[in-house]
């Protein structure tokens, strides 16, 4: 009678410490899958700020004051608007709206998007000017030539 | 026990005559192969270490080391400058930089192909001459946008590989370089803001926001640009003010550089006119003298100068160059611009006086601003009665533009002194003044006075319908020749002040030895050169900046107090001289 019961309860804690063992492979499983996909995520996020910042400079450096001026001359054959063109007679002016807040790229990352890659764009001519200011640029560090 | 016994039946067999030289030869046996032994147990521990141990634990450590840098990042990158409304005036960029390894490029001609495809600025031969290369390591472009970037990847070149740079763009160019300054490859600012927030901005984090606004700055300079062009000036400077808290909404001065490529520019290019530069200003320094004598005398603008005559003070003799020859009342003196008048206002204020109100206004020390590009004043040191003269009108003191604007916003606001910033909201540099320079009241008369100088004198030009401009000219000739002045190297100036009865911005414009034109008839003073500048821009920015314009009728202006004490033979054009000092 004390074999059977010796064994069984040897068998239960066998079976309690296997299982503990497989539960523990499997956690530790999915702690590496997460922490993969994780570092994945701050990768692209990473990679998505940055772009967002080359973004932002391409963005202003295409808005410059001095470029809407002569595109809206060349293409809208507009100009500047004489004193006589703005209203005169006070208070019909609507309020000035109150300057654009801005979210600094810095401050969050991006959330990851669900492709990596966005759709690409054709390049422009004003594209190309950006990035002949890009190639202006003397080097950091290193490099050959 | 069994394995001994083949041991021991040796033992026994070869036990003999030559028993001793068996016996080392079986030490030696069996100490070489426990040394091999333990070698063996050494390489499967270390294997065991290898495999099992050393490989999940660097596995853990990279993983942990991955997060923190990834999150670092930004912090390590060099904080934006940004205008008051966000605008990017200086970004660090990580930017890919292509580079091949000749060795793995199977085809260098078909790759080389492949990449002249997609960068058409990329010749053919060069590309393909360098992946014909021996070495291991070749650029062929740097700075790729992030669509280049991903096209060279999908081109799947084993040899193409990237290499992140990083790089300080300056979206807005020259515009204003003199103020945001420029930094060197390693990232250390140079000049400008990037100079004297360099510790700031090397922290990395929230972008830096000035008080300037790019918009402004373009009207700003391409206006400043434009006098500059059409006197064939050889240097231009220009500033918009908030006259409330000394914020710099616009700065400018010419000629200007690329901040990209600093050491390309030339000294004259790098050297800021505005805050560095110190000239004598002229004229518009009667705005301070006329302060001066209207808080010693209470505000009183009935009291008269006589300028029938030249003023002698020994070898000395002023003269007035557009002159009334006459006896001539505070608004008067300040309307024609007269330099006896205004001497004979700082004799009556006294040295130690003036020379006190110009300490207060700050023109005896070097600005505050927050660059380290600013000039320190020249002024006569022992100071005689006689330089009391010559200042009151803008002569015989050198101070930098910026200070005389700044000045200006002093007794021209609130009368409470104003501290310049190039930061918006202020900068802990600038603590909120309660140091009252001027009466509210001689404030007033101050703002008058400059409105009748556009309605009535000599800056005409600036009136803008329904901005109320106010406004002084200034018109000054630069030391030159055996140590006097050559009445041909001029600064012209005009300062601005717009709404007049209630001010919220400073203009400024300077010209450098402007030459006069047939369309100016020759003439080459503040009224012809500053004054339409400053209208100009006050005409452009001032519905920008959310000014209302508001036409009132000629008897409610706040300049119509003063005709009182003008007489009708006041010159009803602006008076100017061909080489003359206003």
């Amino acid at each position: 009678m004390r074999k059977p019961h010796f064994r069984a309860s040897t068998a239960v804690l066998l079976l309690a410490a296997i299982l503990a063992g497989i539960m523990l492979f499997r956690i530790s499983e999915r702690v590496q899958v997460a922490e993969d996909n994780l570092t994945h995520m701050q990768e692209i996020a990473a990679k998505e700020s940055e772009a967002i910042r080359v973004l932002r400079a391409e963005w202003d450096y295409l808005n410059r004051p001095d470029r809407i001026e002569s595109l809206a001359r060349q293409h809208l054959h507009m100009d500047k608007p004489a004193i006589t063109q703005v209203m005169t007679d006070g208070g019909d002016l609507p309020p000035v709206p109150p300057p654009v807040e801005t979210q600094p790229v810095s401050a969050e990352p991006a959330p990851a998007p669900k492709k990596p890659t966005p759709a690409r764009i054709e390049p422009r001519n004003d594209t190309d000017q950006f990035n002949a200011l890009l190639n202006r640029l003397q080097p950091a560090n290193g490099g050959d030539e | 026990m069994n394995p001994h016994i083949p041991f021991r039946k040796m033992r026994m067999k070869i036990d003999g005559t030559r028993g001793s030289a068996l016996d080392m030869a079986r030490g030696r046996l069996v100490i070489v192969s426990a040394v091999f032994a333990l070698l063996y147990i050494l390489v499967a521990a270390r294997l065991f270490d290898l495999t099992i141990l050393q490989g999940e634990l660097q596995r853990d450590q990279m993983r942990s080391a991955a997060t923190p840098v990834v999150a670092a990042e930004p912090v390590a990158l060099r904080a934006d400058i940004v205008d008051r409304n966000g605008v990017l005036l200086a970004t660090s960029l990580e930017t890919p930089s292509l580079y091949a390894d000749p060795a793995m490029i199977a085809s260098p001609a078909q790759a080389a192909r492949q990449l002249t495809e997609l960068m058409p600025d990329l010749r053919y031969e060069d590309v393909l001459q360098k992946l014909q290369r021996k070495g291991r390591f070749v650029w062929l472009k740097r700075n790729l946008t992030p669509d280049e970037q991903y096209k060279v990847l999908m081109m799947g070149e084993p040899g193409f590989a990237f290499r992140t740079e990083r790089r300080r763009i300056y979206p807005q160019g020259e515009l204003a370089a003199h103020m945001v300054g420029f930094s060197n490859v390693d990232g250390g600012g140079l000049a400008g803001v990037e100079r004297s927030y360099n510790k700031l901005l090397a922290a990395g984090g929230q972008p830096l926001t000035l008080s300037i606004d790019i918009r402004l700055q373009h009207i700003l300079r391409r206006e400043v640009m434009a006098q500059m062009k059409q006197f064939s000036g050889t240097g231009a400077a220009g500033v918009v003010m908030d006259v409330t808290n000394g914020e710099v909404i616009a700065a400018v001065s010419l000629p200007d550089f690329d901040p990209h490529a600093p050491s390309a520019a030339a000294d004259s290019e790098i050297f800021n006119r505005l805050t560095l530069g110190v000239y004598e200003l002229g004229s518009t320094f009667k705005l301070f003298s006329t302060a001066a004598l209207l808080e010693k005398n209470g505000g009183r603008l009935d009291q008269t100068f006589d300028a029938r005559e030249s003023l002698v003070r020994g070898r000395f003799k002023i003269n007035d160059y557009h002159a009334e020859k006459r006896i001539l009342t505070v608004p008067e003196v300040f309307m024609v611009s007269s330099n006896i008048g205004a001497a004979l206002m700082g004799e009556y204020v006294g040295t130690q006086g003036l020379k006190d109100f110009y300490s207060d206004l700050g023109f005896l020390s070097a600005s505050p601003l927050t660059i380290e590009e600013v000039g320190k004043p020249l002024y006569p040191q022992p100071w005689r009665d006689l330089n009391t003269l010559t200042a009151s009108y803008g002569h015989g003191i050198a101070v930098s533009p910026l200070q005389l604007v700044t000045a200006a916003a002093t007794v021209l606001g609130d009368g409470t002194l104003v501290t310049p910033t190039l930061l918006r909201g202020g900068d802990a540099a600038q603590k909120k003044h309660d140091l009252r320079v001027v009466s509210p009241q001689t404030a007033h008369r101050l703002r008058q006075l400059m409105r009748l100088v556009v309605t009535d004198g000599t800056g005409k030009s600036a009136e803008v319908p329904g901005y109320r401009v106010g406004g002084k000219t200034g018109t000054a000739e630069q030391p030159g020749g055996r140590g006097g002045y050559d009445r041909k190297k001029l600064i012209s100036s005009f300062l601005g002040v717009f709404p007049s009865d209630e001010p919220r911005y400073v203009v400024y414009v300077m010209v450098q030895d402007p030459k006069g034109t047939a369309a100016t008839h020759g003439y080459a003073t503040g009224g012809w050169v500053g004054a339409p500048a400053v209208k100009r821009v006050i005409e452009a920015a001032g519905p920008m900046m959310g000014v209302k314009p508001h036409n009132i009728p000629a008897a409610q202006d706040v300049s119509a107090g003063l005709k009182q004490y003008i007489k009708a033979s006041a010159p009803a054009a602006p008076v100017v001289k061909k080489n003359a000092a206003e």
